[in-house]
C-alpha cells in the first residue's frame, strides 16, 4: 500500500513539473491545440461526407461513426498527454544509453518509462473527443444514468488499457532492433486504423476479426457494447482480453529488462 | 555527379542495415489509403459517387505514386540545424541537397522493393482495372510524376530549412502537413470535393504533389486542361527551386552553432 502512494505522489509531481515547464511554452500550447481541433474538425467533415452517399458504413450509421470517432479521439487525447512523450520516444532513448539513467532511479523502470513526462498541448484532442462522444451519444437516445456513465468510462479504461499495451509491445521491440524509429510509423497506422469501424477492416470476416480482436477491444468492441450493437456478455470478452494481452506484454518487457546490454557498456 | 553517386551508394548500404525499420516506414504508407479505400467499399455501392472500380483503383494507384512523392528531411534538417550538425556537411566540399536526394532515393527503392508484394495482394483481393493509356499520356503522367517528385522534395527541404529562423519548426511543417493531406487527394479524391473546393485546390500546390499525377494516371483529366494544370505544377516546382536557393543563401549566412 505504502508503495503504491509512493507512486502516486511521484506522478503527481511529474504532472505538476510537466505542466509549469510546459505552460512557459504557450504559443506551442495554444498552436497545437488548435491544430488538434482542426483534425477532429476534418475527420467530421469526412464522415458527414461519406454519408452523403449512403446511410451506413458497415452496418454503423452517422451518429454510430461519431460516437467510435469520439471515443477514440478520448482514449488518444489521454495516451497523448500522459504515454505517447515517452514510450514514442523509447527507442531513440535505449539506441542512445540514455536509458541506462532510467534504470538505475529508484522507480519501476514500466513506470519510470511510461509516464516520466507528460503533454497537456494534447488535451484539446480529449476535450473534443469527449464532446463529440456527448453529442452522437445524446443523438442516439442513448440511456443517460449513473451506471451507463460508470460503464462507458470503464470501457474507456479498458480501451486505454489495450491501447497503452499495444504501444508498450511495440516500444519493448526497441531492445532487440538496432534501430526502431519506425515505432511512430507503427502507432501512425494503429491510430489511423482505429477511427474506423472494425466491420469495414475484417470485412465481416471471422477469421479476420479473431486475429484482429486484440487490436479492436481498443475502440471497436467498446464503441459496440455502449451502442447495443453486440451482447452484453462482449463486456467479459473485453475484459479478458484487454487484461491477458497487458500481463503479457508487461512480462515480454520484464524479460526484456533482465537480459538488456546497456548501449554503452 | 560523382558525390551524388557516392552519397546514393553510402544511403543504399545504410538502408541495407535498418531495413526493418523501412520495412515498417513502408506499412505505415499503405494506413490511409488502406483505410480510406475499405471505407469507401464499407457503403452501399448503388448510393457511391464512384464504380468500385474506381476507388481500388484510385487508393491502390496513390500507394506507388505517393511513395516516391514523399519525403521526411524537413524534420531531420531543423534538428541538425539546431544541433549544429549542420556544420560538418557545411565544411564538405559537396552540395548539400547531395546527401538528402541519395537518403531519399536510396529509401524509396527500398520501400518500393517492400510495398510491391502488399500491391500484388491487394491486386488480387480487389482486383483493380486500370485505364490503358496513350504514349502521350503515359509520358505526361511520367513527366508529371517527377516534377512532384522534386517539388516535394524541395518544399520539404524549405521547411527543414525554416530552423535558421525558428526555434521549432514543427509549427510550419505541421501546417504544410495539414494543407497536403486535405488538398492533395491523400484522403479523398478532389473530383469528389464541391466545385468551390475543387477550384481553390486548383491554385493551391498540394494538388500537384498528388492528385494531378494520379488524375493522369488514371486517365482522368481533361485534355483542355491537361497543358494549364502542367504549366501550374511547372510554376510550383520552380517557385519551391528559388525558394530553396534564397533560403539555402540567406540561412547559411545567418547561422551559428555552439562549439563549432
Amino acid at each position: 500500500m505504502a508503495i503504491n502512494m509512493r507512486y502516486f505522489r511521484i506522478l503527481k509531481q511529474f504532472i505538476v513539473s510537466n505542466f509549469v515547464r510546459e505552460t512557459e511554452f504557450r504559443f506551442n500550447f495554444f498552436f497545437w491545440l488548435g491544430v488538434e481541433l482542426f483534425w477532429v474538425a476534418v475527420q467530421m467533415w469526412l464522415v458527414s461526407f461519406y454519408f452523403k452517399y449512403t446511410s451506413s458504413i458497415a452496418g454503423w450509421s452517422e451518429y454510430q461513426v461519431y460516437f467510435l470517432i469520439g471515443f477514440y479521439r478520448l482514449i488518444e487525447g489521454l495516451f497523448h498527454i500522459f504515454v505517447h512523450p515517452n514510450l514514442l520516444y523509447l527507442p531513440e532513448n535505449v539506441n542512445r544509453g540514455d536509458f541506462d539513467f532510467t534504470l538505475i532511479r529508484p522507480v519501476n523502470s514500466l513506470f519510470a518509462s511510461s509516464f516520466r513526462y507528460t503533454s497537456f498541448d494534447e488535451i484539446g484532442t480529449s476535450i473534443s473527443g469527449l464532446a463529440i462522444l456527448i453529442y452522437s451519444y445524446s443523438h442516439l437516445g442513448l440511456p443517460v444514468s449513473l451506471p451507463a456513465i460508470l460503464y462507458v468510462m470503464a470501457l474507456c479504461l479498458l480501451g486505454l488499457l489495450m491501447f497503452y499495451s499495444f504501444v508498450l509491445f511495440f516500444s519493448t521491440l526497441s531492445f532487440y532492433f538496432t534501430r526502431m524509429t519506425a515505432l511512430g510509423s507503427i502507432y501512425d497506422v494503429t491510430a489511423k486504423a482505429l477511427r474506423v469501424p472494425g466491420e469495414a477492416l475484417t470485412g465481416g470476416n471471422s477469421l479476420a476479426s479473431s486475429l484482429l480482436l486484440p487490436f479492436l477491444t481498443i475502440v471497436t468492441i467498446p464503441s459496440q457494447l455502449i451502442l447495443g450493437k453486440v451482447s452484453s456478455s462482449a463486456f467479459f470478452l473485453e475484459i479478458f482480453v484487454v487484461f491477458a494481452f497487458f500481463v503479457l506484454v508487461v512480462k515480454f518487457w520484464s524479460f526484456s529488462i533482465r537480459h538488456y546490454s546497456s548501449a554503452s557498456s | 555527379m560523382r558525390k551524388y553517386w557516392a552519397f546514393f551508394r553510402a544511403s543504399l548500404s545504410d538502408g541495407l542495415t535498418y531495413r526493418g525499420d523501412i520495412f515498417l516506414y513502408t506499412l505505415s504508407g499503405l494506413a490511409v489509403p488502406l483505410t480510406t479505400m475499405l471505407m469507401w467499399l464499407s457503403m452501399d455501392s448503388s448510393s457511391s459517387p464512384m464504380s468500385r472500380n474506381d476507388f481500388v483503383a484510385y487508393y491502390v494507384a496513390s500507394t506507388l505514386v505517393s511513395l516516391w512523392i514523399s519525403s521526411w528531411a524537413s524534420y531531420f534538417i531543423a534538428k541538425d540545424i539546431r544541433n549544429g550538425r549542420l556544420s560538418p556537411l557545411l565544411a564538405k566540399p559537396v552540395p548539400f541537397l547531395a546527401s538528402q536526394i541519395g537518403n531519399n532515393l536510396s529509401e524509396k527503392i527500398y520501400k518500393t522493393f517492400f510495398l510491391v508484394p502488399g500491391l500484388v495482394v491487394l491486386g488480387l483481393i480487389f482486383h483493380p482495372v486500370f485505364p490503358s493509356l496513350d504514349f502521350l499520356s503515359l509520358v505526361m503522367f511520367v513527366l508529371s510524376w517527377i516534377l512532384a517528385i522534386a517539388t516535394y522534395f524541395l518544399v520539404d527541404i524549405c521547411l527543414g530549412l525554416s530552423a535558421f529562423w525558428l526555434d521549432d519548426s514543427s509549427a510550419i511543417i505541421e501546417l504544410f502537413n495539414m494543407g497536403n493531406f486535405v488538398f492533395s487527394g491523400r484522403m479523398v479524391p478532389l473530383l469528389l470535393f464541391p466545385p468551390f473546393l475543387q477550384q481553390l485546390s486548383a491554385y493551391l500546390p498540394f494538388r500537384y504533389l498528388l492528385s494531378f499525377p494520379l488524375e493522369l494516371l488514371l486517365g482522368r483529366s481533361l485534355p483542355q486542361n491537361m497543358l494549364l494544370s502542367f504549366s501550374v505544377q511547372l510554376a510550383w516546382f520552380a517557385a519551391a527551386f528559388f525558394l530553396y536557393r534564397y533560403l539555402w543563401s540567406v540561412g547559411t549566412r545567418r547561422y551559428s552553432a555552439n562549439g563549432n
